[in-house]
């Protein structure tokens, strides 16, 4: 059972119930006692500690503790406080204490009642905020705090050793009103005397800020406090602080987590680059810089304690794992690329980055850098897919390349054999017979040589503009270029394709893959029956597609579908098979970005399908 | 030198083929020699020989680019026939893609025919040393 050691004489006993965590100080700050809960909380034994100093328990903070404490033993009600388990041994969780005096059934204050309580997230940005505030308004920082007490009944004044400081005076002087006033520079003190009468004869509390000069003579700003107290009418004594207003910040004062956060970048609004700082613990957003703004357009307001999960893609989210694991082994991660929308509705392509941060609490908070990569991203795609292109156009000029070496060296090797046995030959005969073969010889390379020059035609005329073609207009025309092949095989074209059908491409092209196909088909006809040639469309999204279908011979698919549109590929025992024609036919079709597909079995016919782009 | 019995010519080319035969057999001493225009119509014949037991050329001059049936799809079959005795084919050919190179290495190495890759063109003393019973 604890008793109080201080002259009130009623139980103490409620305090041992209460679940939450409570501690009692008397007026000289000895602990009387403390809920168990606070015993726990500070991993203190309460029978050790009973009626000792209370804030000797709590060196770090016993300055700041002392003054709060004395506010509070002067009827200041539910002074808050901020306990910074950091800077302290005891708790290892930052809490609210809430400083009330403690009364005796007669209203007097016997003592301190603290009550510690789990700080809240608001709490605590409502707490920094007001100090930030304070400190804004000053633009200083509190250095120390001395208080003092004036006996206006004896007319004594006593301070703490602080104020001794302040005044630059060793610790044994003891002041009286008159000297302390006449520290203040002459200014200072008309201000100061003014105050102080005013306290004594109104009761009107002041807060002023003065001039002193210091025994050494140098003069510093102070901050001075007074609250008078009356009994019966009259002011039995004044009660205050004074505090050294420092212009250069000599001590660190906590700022806000956001305040802390900038002071460590201090570029961090001016860097061209996007940042933000997330909050570890919840992900939330606590900082966003210029840039950032800039790049997503909207306010700043729009991220500020939102968690970074509202922004992003859900693609992003599987990723949430692994860059906490990222961030928790090696303290960043590697950077990931996702999608953002931003305020137009535009999709950006940002990468992002991190690296794990702790702020003056020991507090981890992630800071990101955002970067724009969309340009990059769409033109890195247009590189790759130039190199891809350029790479086929590569692999198809060495192809044509070899095949036309080739194709010429063969020419050039059959007139240097035929030359070469004439020399020899003395029998006119025999030399006849050369000079015939030499003229095929001769017949053959022009041939080649004209295929070559159609090949190259096709690939010259990329730059040409397609038009939007009557598709049946190039068919009677071609119609009318096979009429005589088609009357000596019996053959006939059924054309099925309505009138007003249009495909966009190069006429030249139309005309030579009409051509091509139809003469192919008649040319490739079936030795027992004469060629019937149909000719159909259909339409797709993005295609018009025609057909051109035969009872020809057909071609083995699964033995040459691959070489089927090669150069110099035959496939028939034909004199007239050159091996260029679909190579061609392709080509064209490729370079007006349409496409070409084939459906054939041998003696069942072929199927070419024409796809022809609308765009 | 040993006298060669049967020689087989398979090239599309109608003045190359000329040319290889005049070359031969003013070179070499032969009894036969054959010609055929792709690798298909050589086929048949070829597998119709080792069918019915009649002699197989023993020197072949094999042609690539050629219609119907190319010179790689040919030695690809040939090579398939249960032949015994070793052939000698000889490849002739102006191309210069490395893709035949690299063909031949292929069938030289999966055949026990001895398989050589000759660049056109071939002259007498060429004709000479390729023209023999492997």
């Amino acid at each position: 059972m604890i008793r109080s050691k201080n002259s009130s004489s009623f139980s103490l006993d409620w305090i041992k119930q209460i679940p939450s965590s409570i501690v009692i100080i008397d007026t000289d700050f000895k602990l009387i006692s403390a809920s168990p809960r606070w015993e726990a909380n500070f991993q203190l034994n309460l029978e050790q500690i009973e009626g000792k100093y209370f804030v000797d328990l709590f060196p770090e903070l016993a300055q700041e503790l002392k003054t709060r404490l004395k506010y509070s033993l002067d009827g200041l009600r539910d002074i808050k406080f901020k306990y910074n388990a950091n800077e302290c041994q005891y708790s290892s969780d930052d809490s609210i204490w809430h400083l009330n005096p403690w009364k005796d059934g007669y209203g007097n204050i016997i003592g301190v009642i603290i009550k510690i309580e789990p700080i809240t997230k608001t709490q605590e940005l409502e707490l920094e905020l007001n100090k930030t505030k304070l400190l804004l308004n000053n633009k200083t920082s509190v250095a120390k705090i001395g208080s003092f007490e004036l006996d206006a009944i004896n007319n004594s004044l006593l301070w703490t050793p602080i104020v001794n400081k302040i005044y630059g005076l060793p610790v044994d002087f003891h002041p009286t009103l008159e000297t302390a006033i006449d520290f203040y520079t002459d200014e200072s003190k008309e201000v100061i005397q003014k105050v102080v009468n005013e306290a004594l004869t109104l009761g009107k509390p002041w807060n002023v800020k003065a001039q002193l000069r210091q025994k050494d003579g140098t003069i510093i700003w102070v901050n001075t406090i007074g609250r008078p107290k009356f009994k019966d009418g009259i002011c039995t004594r004044i009660i205050g602080t004074i505090q050294q207003v420092d212009e250069e910040n000599k001590i660190e004062v906590k700022k806000t987590v956001l305040e802390a956060e900038l002071s460590e970048y201090p570029l961090f609004e001016k860097v061209p680059l996007g940042l933000a700082i997330i909050d570890f613990d919840n992900g939330n957003f606590l900082n966003v810089n210029q840039q950032f703004i800039k790049l997503s357009g909207f306010e700043k307001e729009h991220f500020i304690n939102k968690n970074f999960k509202e922004f992003i893609g859900k693609s992003f989210l599987n990723k949430e794992k692994d860059l906490v694991t990222q961030l928790k082994e090696k303290e960043s991660f590697d950077s990931v690329k996702f999608t953002f929308s931003n305020k137009l509705n535009h999709t950006l392509n940002l990468k992002v980055s991190g690296n794990l941060v702790k702020g003056l609490n020991n507090k981890k908070s992630i800071l990101c850098t955002i970067e724009n990569i969309t340009t990059q991203t769409k033109l890195e795609k247009k590189l790759k897919n130039t190199i891809i292109a350029s790479r086929e156009k590569n692999d198809q000029l060495l192809n044509f390349a070899h095949m036309v070496s080739h194709n010429l060296k063969t020419h050039a090797t059959n007139f240097s054999l035929l030359l070469n046995f004439l020399n020899d030959e003395k029998g006119l005969t025999q030399r006849n017979k050369y000079m015939t073969m030499l003229f095929n010889a001769s017949d053959n390379l022009s041939e080649t040589i004209k295929g070559l020059r159609e090949i190259v035609a096709v690939k010259s005329n990329l730059n040409n503009e397609k038009k939007l073609l009557p598709l049946n207009e190039s068919v009677f025309i071609v119609e009318q270029n096979v009429a005589g092949l088609l009357k000596q095989t019996n053959g006939k074209i059924v054309n099925e394709i309505p009138d007003d059908v249009k495909v966009k491409a190069l006429p030249a092209y139309l005309n030579s893959i009409l051509t091509n196909c139809i003469t192919n088909s008649i040319k490739y006809k079936c030795d027992n029956k004469p060629p019937i040639i149909i000719l159909s469309t259909e339409e797709n999204k993005d295609y018009t597609i025609l057909s051109i279908e035969d009872n020809g011979l057909g071609i083995d698919l699964e033995k040459y579908g691959d070489q089927l549109f090669g150069l110099y590929k035959t496939f028939h025992r034909n004199k007239e098979s050159r091996g260029i024609g679909l190579y061609i036919t392709k080509n064209q079709m490729d370079a007006m970005n349409g496409k070409i597909t084939v459906d054939s079995s041998p003696g069942q016919g072929t199927t070419f399908k024409f796809y022809f782009n609308k765009k | 030198m040993k006298k060669i019995s049967d020689i087989t010519i398979i090239d599309d080319d109608a003045i190359t083929v000329f040319g290889l035969r005049k070359l031969i057999s003013s070179s070499v001493e032969c009894e036969s020699i054959k010609s055929y225009d792709n690798g298909k119509i050589a086929l048949d014949a070829l597998t119709e020989f080792y069918n019915n037991n009649k002699q197989i050329p023993q020197v072949i001059f094999l042609d690539i680019n050629m219609p119907i049936m190319d010179g790689w799809e040919f030695l690809e079959a040939f090579i398939e026939l249960p032949i015994s005795n070793r052939i000698r084919i000889n490849i002739v050919t102006s191309s210069i893609d490395p893709f035949d190179q690299k063909q031949w290495e292929h069938y030289k190495s999966k055949s026990h025919h001895l398989i050589t890759f000759n660049q056109k063109p071939i002259d007498r003393n060429k004709i000479t040393e390729i023209t023999q019973v492997a």
